[in-house]
């Protein structure tokens, strides 16, 4: 085993001498992290309302006052009724709230003409956020206004953080960018170098070269991994009150199938910039669009649905938002385990397979 | 037994034929060159014999072993520094060496004698990377690195190329030292001037051996080995297009 702990070391040296590689593959996921969980974002803030109301009576002030004291809402104060439209119009608010002339009365409930209390104008150019604004100005007026017939309750993520739903969908990513691209790119390194000649004309075994390979850079995933969790969990406030173990578990499988692809890239190339090109355009982008990781996967056109399911990034995502964020126990995620180790066995049989000890 | 046997060997790529049917023979301990133009077939030639492919035709064995059967006993016994190989350039000296000992489950120490006269030359730099050291110096070091398991066979493919004069002529007194240990050396060149510093030569061209003898026997009487390789060249040209 001697030769195995000689090889692993080579390889590790390659990667500790590297400085800006071993930065960058370190650097990223934190970086991807922080920028998905802080910077972008799609949820809905600062929503500027107006509102129009020539009456002004106590209900109508203690509705104004309820919408203005929620952080997700500016108010931008009262315009009369010709401005609506100038006011959406010039950007100045996304929402009007228009209050009916008998307003107090129907909130009151003695209104001799049952009818709505408030109307609200929406600048729908966002959809998005014309959505979500009149989802949560009914909400807040909801409760001034009658009682709405409908009470909800948005369990998992009540306040609707996009960054939950992302940071399963990142690890999906870097493991396949870290993995994959690394290792594919190390062994076809061997190949332009020549070196790869003078490793198969010796007694090394192919397999110990993919293996010794492989070590590194899955010590590298792992920490990944770990910094990524810590993030997740201490800076986004992701509650992580799922099984612990099978969150591992499952992230280790993943992490071997993503060193699979990556061996199995590098068997059909060897020049480097292919390996790059294959990894980076072939893998990313499935992953990017197949795998439910930026929108759902039930978003898709149903003729392409099908390709989720040979996405193995679509079922670890999957499984990691089930126990991240919905706090599932391992039970709940055996499909997802069972397919991906699965998808992993196959991907690494193919790779060997593959992996010729010979030059053709 | 000969250290290297080939016979009647073929190797096609597609429609090209890199060999058409080379045999030749090398002795224990002897230093054979194959001297021969770019494209004339001596990679593939290498390949086949370290086992890297898998020939079309015929049949080769080295120090007995068959290169298509007993491909892995082979690679337990032999030597190859191929053409474009350059070390790892991020390792340093030491680190290179002690790498390609334990590929072969050996340490520097054990191979030590044997790479010794070339070895000491570099060995104050062993804490320097590979890729800061000259043409000469990497060209010892990677004979170092494929010498390090003491091989019976070596294969050096076009070793000297891209290495000023005065390395590349003691490169070639490195090659004979090791000869005195009893190690066979198949060598590749381009150079007609290091083809004089072999035991015997083959003269390549086109996947076919053109003559195979000693430097001073092969050169035509009054004329250099050069003029002697090219005249050769022109008449298997000359046959090969009227007849």
């Amino acid at each position: 085993m001697n030769r195995f702990a000689h090889f692993v070391k080579k390889e590790s040296l390659h990667i500790l001498r590297d400085v800006r590689t071993i930065l960058v593959v370190i650097g990223i996921p934190i970086v991807l992290t922080l920028l998905f969980g802080f910077a972008i974002s799609t949820d809905v803030n600062n929503i500027n309302v107006a509102a129009c109301a020539p009456h002004r009576t106590a209900a109508v002030r203690d509705a104004v006052s309820r919408v203005s004291h929620t952080p997700l809402f500016t108010f931008k104060g009262y315009v009369a009724p010709d401005e609506i439209d100038k006011v959406l119009r010039t950007g100045t608010a996304e929402a009007v709230m228009v209050f009916a002339d008998d307003y107090d009365h129907l909130v009151a409930g003695t209104a001799e003409v049952a009818g709505c209390g408030v109307q609200l104008v929406l600048d729908g150019s966002n959809p998005n956020v014309a959505a979500s604004a009149s989802a949560y100005l009914m909400q807040t007026l909801s409760g001034v206004a009658a009682a709405s017939p409908i009470d909800t309750h948005i369990l998992y993520n009540p306040q609707m953080k996009s960054a939950y739903n992302f940071v399963p969908g990142i690890l999906g990513m870097i493991f396949i960018l870290v993995c994959a691209m690394m290792t594919s790119i190390s062994i076809v390194r061997e190949k332009e170098l020549g070196s790869m000649e003078v490793l198969l004309v010796s007694p090394v075994k192919p397999l110990w070269i993919i293996a010794a390979k492989m070590i590194p850079y899955f010590a590298l995933s792992c920490i990944n991994l770990l910094s990524v969790l810590l993030i997740a969990r201490y800076a986004l406030g992701v509650p992580m009150t799922g099984s612990m173990g099978a969150l591992l578990l499952i992230s280790v499988i993943y992490i071997v199938l993503s060193l699979g692809f990556g061996l199995l890239v590098s068997t059909v190339t060897d020049k480097q910039m292919v390996a790059l090109i294959i990894s980076g355009m072939l893998l990313i982008l499935p992953i990017t669009m197949f795998s439910g990781m930026l929108f759902p996967t039930e978003n898709l056109p149903l003729v392409l649905r099908p390709i989720t399911y040979i996405v193995p990034a679509r079922w670890y995502i999957d499984a990691m938002r089930k126990l991240m964020i919905e706090g599932l126990a391992f039970g709940d995620v055996l499909l997802e385990l069972g397919i991906l180790a699965a998808m992993t066995i196959g991907i690494i049989r193919v790779a060997l397979m593959k992996f010729n000890d010979r030059l053709e | 037994m000969p250290s290297i046997r080939v016979e009647n060997i073929s190797k096609r790529y597609g429609t090209f034929t890199a060999l058409d049917g080379v045999s030749f023979e090398v002795e224990r301990g002897e230093l054979f060159g194959l001297i021969g133009p770019d494209g004339a077939g001596k990679t593939t030639l290498f390949r086949l014999l370290t086992t890297l492919m898998l020939p079309d035709g015929g049949s080769a064995a080295v120090d007995g072993l068959d290169i298509v059967t007993d491909y892995k006993s082979i690679r337990q016994i032999v030597g190859y520094m191929p053409g474009r190989f350059s070390l790892y350039q991020d390792l340093s000296v030491e680190e290179n060496l002690e790498f390609f000992a334990s590929l072969f489950g050996t340490t520097i120490a054990e191979g030590y004698d044997l790479i010794a006269p070339i070895y000491r030359q570099i060995e104050p730099y062993k804490t320097r990377r590979a890729g800061r050291l000259s043409g000469g110096m990497k060209q010892k070091l990677a004979l170092s690195c494929a010498l390090v398991h003491k091989p019976r066979v070596l294969f050096l493919d076009e070793p000297t190329t891209g290495v000023d004069a005065v390395s590349r002529s003691e490169f070639w007194d490195m090659l004979h030292t090791l000869r005195q240990h009893g190690i066979t050396i198949l060598v590749s060149t381009p150079y007609m001037d290091e083809a004089s510093r072999c035991d015997r030569i083959a003269l390549i061209n086109e996947g076919k051996i053109l003559r195979i003898d000693t430097p001073d026997r092969i050169t035509d009487e009054g004329a250099t080995l050069e003029d002697t390789f090219i005249r050769l060249i022109q008449e298997e040209y000359g046959k090969h297009h009227i007849g």
